[in-house]
């Protein structure tokens, strides 16, 4: 892996819960159609570790519910969606998030415009 | 694949979870594997390093999950594929050097009581062949100090004993030491915890 990657995984990983929650948000999912449509966003780099352990901690916390259903032509499925407190926390952690991307781009944007000039 | 969630389902006994949430989580693994397969995605795809080391990843799984419930003092011990693998081959190397002391031993037995019963060791090597005089030599070389023969018999039971002992406790303490594949990577799981 290179140091880009290492980079991006480590930054993924501090922030994977909020990319799930706000993928289940939109529509519940099972296991492996989240890991499908997070890397349908460009984030491939969920597969350098499991979604599994994340979503069992989400449903220990009580921030996803689950429930049974039928897949399409497979077996029945375990489908996740956000709670009422997983709805919350997203909120929160979308804040939060977006207060740190600021003041990480704050500080790194000069960086930037040395480079391009 | 079904290899891989029957070796989770094992570390989730191991660990205490309960048969019905061990099983909700076999299924709902099985399938998203098995739909990864037949679109082609290997399961590294899908469970990142987890997919190299079951053993981790069903643990960290079921331990954010808040389901395990095997205290220290009630799980089985924690394997040592090594230490078993190094006990098992000195075991083996005592029940070969047994079984070899035990047949050389009768055969010299018999080429003495065949050549000379009760009488010197001259006399009996009297009209051998120079391997069995070789043979009989060296028997009775060993007898002057140590039994030899006994001896042998006492590896044959220590060694057969002791390897019946490493199969109990492989079974045991789920080491798979006699299912482990050969060539198996192992490698921690970065579980996205």
């Amino acid at each position: 892996m290179t140091s880009a990657e290492q980079r991006r995984t480590q930054l993924l990983r501090g922030v994977l819960d909020l990319c799930v929650l706000a993928v289940i948000d939109e529509a519940p999912a099972y296991g492996y159609e989240m890991t499908k449509r997070l890397r349908s966003r460009g984030l491939s780099s969920v597969g350098e570790g499991s979604i599994y352990p994340l979503l069992g901690r989400l449903e220990r916390d009580g921030l996803v519910e689950t429930y049974r259903a039928a897949s399409d032509g497979g077996p029945p499925r375990k489908y996740y969606r956000t709670s009422r407190d997983g709805q919350r926390a997203l909120m929160a952690g979308v804040s939060e998030w977006r207060a740190a991307r600021d003041a990480i781009d704050a500080l790194l944007a000069p960086i930037e415009a040395e480079v391009l000039r | 694949m079904n290899r891989f969630v029957n070796e989770c389902r094992r570390e989730w006994r191991r660990l205490g979870v309960a048969d019905a949430v061990a099983d909700e989580m076999a299924e709902e693994l099985a399938a998203d594997l098995a739909e990864a397969e037949s679109e082609g995605v290997s399961p590294e795809d899908v469970l990142g390093s987890g997919a190299f080391d079951p053993r981790s990843f069903a643990a960290s799984w079921a331990t954010a999950r808040g389901v395990t419930h095997s205290s220290p003092g009630r799980a089985r011990p924690h394997r040592n594929p090594r230490i078993l693998a190094a006990a098992t081959g000195l075991l083996l190397v005592a029940l070969a050097a047994g079984a070899g002391l035990v047949i050389s031993g009768a055969a010299q037995l018999a080429l003495l009581s065949h050549y000379g019963k009760g009488v010197g060791l001259g006399v009996a090597l009297e009209g051998a062949a120079p391997t069995q005089v070789i043979r009989a030599i060296s028997v009775v070389r060993g007898t002057s100090g140590i039994a030899l023969q006994p001896l042998g018999w006492t590896l044959l039971v220590v060694g057969m004993f002791g390897i019946l002992l490493t199969l109990a406790w492989s079974w045991w303490s789920d080491t798979g030491l006699w299912t482990r594949q050969p060539g198996r990577r192992h490698r921690s799981p970065d579980a996205a915890v």
